[in-house]
This record gives structure tokens, sequence and C-alpha cells, in this order.
């Protein structure tokens, strides 16, 4: 893949599937087609169509956008507390253009906080509105299920309400002490048994638990049970100060080295809202940094469903580690550290590449040269591997449509044939000039999902040579770094966005409502692992018990980004 | 060993010799034996005795939680091979490990857990706490929700600075773990970020 001898990156942007530029959506048109639901029109920097409904219309609103105007994608359900009132806002988005975004705001009574659930019309609004009754407070009706997500059933409280008081000690109990096989899942008929998974278990990836209802073999249901590793990381950074103190905190969502792709969600929408442009140079070694994150991400990803799968800490997980050592390498070249990198500003990077240049160059390709052989390797070792196509071709099926439903994004919508991708269709960052592809597999399975990894490094060594490219050619004066951002940012009140990245696992968005002081009154964070892990259920239930490790595995979720 | 005056050599000698080459079989002949001197046997204190076995092969629980889950798992792999110090295999079951690593934030939900599993392993049990979050609970320490540092809920016996513990602070801390015997909570024994 480095063989192409052609690269002039930026030259030919027109060979790349580029969507033509959208002027947004329709507002107005959308606005006659909802008619009297429509209460009033409200600002959102990011949608146009920022509709305020009443709460007993959510339902026939969302299913008006979902089926007559094809809003097929629930990003986020961002609820949050004012001085008057309750708010959810659905962010809904589509498959096909998702810079085609329309927020419905649905306002809810302070005494009461009550509102239609929207879980009928998209799958994934199920955790998303536990999460806000968790953390937030209001109820949602109709809801098949709501509870607490992220913190424990015995929580006093909701968190991000105005009225919480934090200093209030929580009694937390250990309710797994008491013995899961309870009478009633002891049936005469049927030979069932009660399976915990985790939290601490080599097969989660981290502290996640997987109440499991076993058939024989076979899994009769999968509930995934999370929040044990909810660190506040929304209250965290609604305390911090825009300018610096947000941007360690993105390092910690997805920890495997997928950092600057993080910080690049946070920066993406902080810029938004302050309106802030970034020069050029600073785009290029933004993209070259994340995808060398995507690189690192992935192999780790790779690794570990290797290690799931064959079982033990043998050649493919040694094989990735040791590519991730490079690209760590290269990384900590570039920003001093090898995770928590703390490397892009708002407005910019924090520095240029270190000196000598030609060193930092020479490094980077050679991670890049060795790249074609050692993904080579891993398709000697696994994919074309019998057992390991065995375990994963038509297992943990997720077909399109479920997968929409759910709100899945990333390599995981992609290995269903979705072709989805923020870096093409919602072009930032230098992504829009660079020679690459989207990689779409077909088979929803298992194999496919880590065929989509593989080959996404591949494009991403493509990104980067493009990259390097451009860098070394940089005219000497015109290395701005960074753009002139005050020092202390104080976005002008009451102004709300929600802006997505494509992060290693999908798509990562931030919402931010600023109150005219330099902390966000509201920062709301999507996380790509969230909605793709709900899809476990649909991949796992009626298979069997190994095939669910497979299906866990092939998500690649990371905790602290499922928890926050 | 080889002498001239052997009348026949064997097969197996021959190659023997050809192996180690001229001069003493060196091959038992390690660093310890010769800071012993000619004397097979030592005088030692057993407990010294016992913390030198235990040090050499510290089994370490596979227990990730955290960010600094992912650098420990580097530990394991191919750079930094902590298989030197005879700990290289994580043991997916408390019951089996000797140490273990609390590498990220515990919160709420969490520690009850964790105790429970720390409660699992066989006694001597030696726990090192991963970056800054396990000794404060780190950059999260004012959410509502998070464990103000590991000590609150388990013992600690070493603790790794800094946000993404370096890496390359920890290996050989183990084997110092297992030399420290039962001086909890020494701070001369917290590692410096490197």
């Amino acid at each position: 893949m480095s063989a192409d001898p052609d690269r002039t990156a930026g030259a030919d942007a027109g060979a790349t599937e580029t969507l033509p530029v959208t002027e947004g959506v329709e507002a107005d048109r959308l606005a006659e087609l909802l008619g009297d639901l429509v209460r009033r029109r409200d600002e959102h920097l990011n949608a146009d169509a920022a509709f305020e409904v009443h709460p007993d219309d959510v339902q026939e609103t969302l299913f008006t956008l979902r089926d007559e105007a094809g809003f097929d994608h629930c990003s986020c359900v961002t609820a949050q507390e004012y001085d008057d009132r309750f708010e959810s806002i659905y962010h809904l988005k589509k498959y096909d253009d998702p810079t085609q975004e329309v927020s419905v705001v649905v306002p809810t009574d302070k005494a009461d906080p009550r509102s239609e659930s929207a879980e009928p019309v998209y799958r994934t609004a199920d955790w998303h509105e536990r999460e806000a009754y968790d953390l937030v407070g209001i109820e949602y009706d109709d809801h098949p299920d709501l509870r607490r997500i992220l913190l424990p059933e015995t929580w006093q409280g909701h968190p991000l309400s105005k009225d919480y008081d934090q200093d209030r000690p929580q009694v937390v109990t250990l309710q797994e002490h008491a013995n899961p096989l309870e009478e009633d899942h002891k049936d005469s008929e049927s030979d069932t048994m009660f399976l915990n998974i985790g939290p601490h278990h080599p097969a989660t990836h981290g502290v996640l638990h997987l109440k499991t209802t076993l058939d024989g073999e076979q899994v009769a249901d999968v509930d995934p049970d999370i929040g044990y590793l909810h660190r506040c990381e929304e209250q965290m950074c609604q305390q911090g100060t825009y300018r610096h103190q947000i941007m360690p905190y993105p390092d910690r969502w997805d920890y495997i080295s997928a950092g600057l792709l993080n910080e690049w969600a946070y920066a993406r929408a902080a810029e938004d809202l302050a309106d802030i442009e970034v020069p050029d140079y600073a785009q290029v070694i933004r993209t070259m940094s994340a995808e060398l994150c995507r690189i690192a991400s992935h192999m780790l990803a790779v690794g570990t469903f290797a290690l799931d799968v064959y079982g033990d800490f043998t050649a493919i997980f040694m094989y990735a580690i040791r590519e991730r050592e490079k690209a760590q390498k290269v990384l900590e070249d570039l920003t001093g550290q090898r995770m928590m990198f703390n490397y892009f500003r708002l407005g910019g990077v924090v520095w240029d590449i270190p000196e000598p240049r030609d060193e930092f160059f020479e490094r980077a390709r050679d991670f890049l040269d060795g790249l074609p052989q050692a993904t080579q390797e891993f398709h000697d070792l696994l994919t074309t591997n019998e057992i390991f196509q065995l375990r994963c071709v038509d297992t943990g099926i997720l077909p399109p449509e479920t997968a929409k439903s759910y709100g899945a994004t990333g390599p995981v919508a992609r290995g269903s044939g979705i072709d989805v991708d923020l870096r093409r269709d919602d072009p930032y960052g230098y992504y829009d000039e660079l020679d690459w592809d989207v990689i779409t597999q077909d088979g929803c399975d298992n194999y496919a999902r880590v065929l989509v990894r593989l080959r996404e490094v591949e494009e991403s060594a493509k990104i980067i040579e493009q990259c390097l490219d451009l860098l070394e050619d940089w005219p000497e004066d015109d290395r701005e770094i960074q753009a002139n951002v005050p020092r202390t940012l104080k976005p002008d009140p009451d102004t709300e966005t929600y802006r997505a990245v494509e992060a290693a696992k999908g798509e990562l968005g931030i919402y931010i409502r600023s109150d005219g002081t330099d902390t966000p009154a509201r920062f709301k964070i999507r996380s790509p692992c969230f909605s793709n892990l709900q899809t476990l259920s649909e991949m796992a239930e009626g298979e069997y018990i190994a095939d669910l490790v497979a299906a866990l595995g092939s998500l690649d979720i990371v905790l602290g980004e499922v928890d926050r | 060993m080889s002498s001239k005056d052997t009348p026949t050599t064997d097969a197996s000698t021959t190659t023997r010799d050809a192996r180690m080459g001229e001069g003493l079989d060196d091959r038992f002949n390690s660093k310890l034996r010769e800071a012993f001197g000619s004397s097979p046997f030592i005088l030692t204190k057993f407990d010294k005795f016992m913390n030198w076995v235990r040090g050499s092969s510290m089994f370490m629980l596979q227990f990730g939680i955290a960010c600094c889950s992912i650098e420990m798992m580097h530990t394991y792999a191919v750079k930094h091979d902590l298989d030197r110090f005879g700990a290289g295999v994580p043991r997916a079951s408390p019951r089996q490990a000797d140490v273990i690593i609390v590498p990220g934030t515990i919160v709420s939900k969490f520690a009850p857990r964790m105790k429970r599993v720390y409660d699992q392993m066989p006694e001597p049990k030696f726990v090192i706490g991963m970056g800054s979050c396990t000794i404060s609970g780190g950059p999260f320490q004012e959410g509502y929700n998070v464990v103000k540092g590991a000590e609150e809920v388990i013992p600690v016996d070493i603790h790794v600075p800094g946000t993404g513990a370096v890496l390359r602070t920890r290996p050989g801390r183990g084997r110092r773990t297992a030399r420290r015997g039962d001086r909890r909570g020494d701070p001369r024994d917290a590692v410096q970020l490197g």
C-alpha cells in the first residue's frame, strides 16, 4: 500500500469519495412536515432544525422524522437541567449523510420531569434514556426497563441535577453476595442456568458484568451491567475551563492509545462553539497523529480479539503489541507521552514536530514501511486461519437494520455493510484533501469486523504517509500550529452544539452548552462503545456461550468510554 | 574435563566437549555460586530466603480496570517482557495470584468487587497501586462516584504515581514488593515517576 508513487496528496482529492456539500437539512420543510408538533424553533449550531416538542408527542415526532424524512440514526440523547425546566435532546442524523442533523428538544416540568420514551422508535434510546434517568433524573413513560444504568441501584439522588449534594455519603452494597440462583431461575421444564461473567473476567476487556442466562450451552438472555468504571467524566468536564482543563480528560475515555481521536472530538465541538479556525498545518499534524492512534487502537483490538478466540498470550497478541509499541514510540516522540497525550489545544496542537524533524519523519516512515509485512502476518495467522474462520465466520450476526436501530457506528457498523465514516461524510481535519477509502464488509459477522479493522489499519497508513509528505514539504515560515485563542475562553451564553468525529470505535460526539462562563454548563459525551455494546444481546442470544465471548471481543469496547 | 590420557571417548562426550570447548565446566557456576565461594551451603534467615524465592516468581492477577491496564499489558508483552522476573503469565484466577496490580480508578460500584477479588487471593499477597487514581482518585478525585484511592478498600504495598503510570517504573518492582515483607505503607518505598 505504500507503493503508491502518486504522493501528491491534496491534488487528487477528486478521486476520493466525497459527498457533495449539502446545505444542511431544509429546516422549514421539516417544520412543515411536523406541523403542529413543533411548539417552538430552537437554535443549535450543528443543526438548523431544532424543534421543541411537547413531552407527549415525542414518539409521534420521531416516527415522522424517521419514516418520512429518513432520520434513521439516533445519535445521542442529552438530558440536562435548567433553572426552570428539564430538557431531553434527541440528536438525530442520517446514516447516508451525517451532516443532515435534527435536534428534537423535549422540555419537561421541573417538579415532575416526565416525557415519552423514544425507545419504540430507536432501540438505542433504551440505554441513553436510562442514563438520562440515572444522572439527571428525567423519567420516561413507556420505557421498557427504566432503572439506573451507571450508578448502583442503591444510589440516592441524580448527580447531574442541580439539587444533588455530593458530600452526602452513599452506601453501596455488594449485591452479588446474594445467591444469584434464586428460586425463579429454576424451572422443571428447562435446564437454564444463570452465569455471571465479570466484572473481573479476562474476556470482558475491563470491568463489564454480563448477566447471562444459559439454556444448556446456548445463551438465552444476556444483560450487560455497566458502570464499574463510571468516573464522572461529564462532571469533570463541566468543572473544567474550556481552554486548558478539559483537554486531558478525553485521553481517558477511550484509553487504548486512542487519546488524540478523543481530544479531537472535544476540540471540534469547542472550536465550533467558540468559532475558532484551525490552521492547515495544525490540521495535518492532527490528522497524522490521530491516525497513528487509530492504528494503535485497532492493533490492540485485533490482538485481544485473538486472545479471546484462541485463548492465551501467544503470538498474535505479542505481534499486535509489537506494532503498537512502534506506533506509540512515534507518538511519544511527537507528544511526549505514550498514552495520555494531552497534545491538542483549541485552535491547533501544543507544539510542532520535534527537532530534528528528519529523524522524526524517518522513524515514522520506518514504522509505515514495516506495516504491510505486519498486516500480512496478521492475515496469515488470523484471517486465513481455518480455526479462526470456524470461530468467526457466521457468528455474532448483526444485520444492518438492527445495527442502525441501535445506533452502531465505526467498524461495527462498517462490518455490517453500512457505509458510514464521519471522516468522509462530515469532513473535518485534513481528511477530505487526502486519498483514502472507507472500508466496508458485508459479512455482518465477527469475521467481517476483524477484517474491517485490519484493512482500516492499511488505510490509516496511507493517510499518515500523505500527511508526512505534506509536513516535510511545508514551507518553514508557514508552520502555524495554533490559532490565536483568548486565554480565557467564554463562548456566548446559551450556545449549544453537538459535534462528532470518527474515533477508533465509531462516532464520538460531544454536546456542549455554554452559559457565558469559562466552563461548560452541560458537557455530554456520546460514546460509540456505549451504543455498540447494546447490540451484544442481539448478536449473542440463541448462540453458543463461546460465540458470546467472540461477539463481545469483536465489538471492541473500552469500558472507560462505555461508562465515562 | 577432556584430558589427553583418556584412551577413548564416546560420541556423546565428543559432542559435549565440542560444545563446551576447553576449560572448566562452568555450567553450574552462576553469579550466585560465585558469591557463595567454594561452599555449597549458605546460611541465611529463613524469611529472607523465602522472600527471595517469592520475589523471583510473582504471579500477577490479570486484573484490568482502566487506562493503566493497557500499560500493564505492555509490560507482559514483547518489549518490556515481564517474564524476565518470572511473572510473565498473568493469572486469571485470584486463587493463583501472589500480587494484584490495581491499574485504574476505583468507583463505588467496583470497590466491593475488588475487595472480594483481593479476599480470594491466598496469603501472602501483595498489592501494587498503579497510577494516581489508586493513590487518591487522581484526576477524578472530585467525582461523585470515585473512591479516593485503593487504600480505602484494600491495603496497598507500593504506590506508583503518574497518570497513565509510565511503565518503565514498574518492572522489577514486583521483586521489591516481595522483599518488603510486611513493612506496609513505608513511604520510602514509593516509586518515583521515571
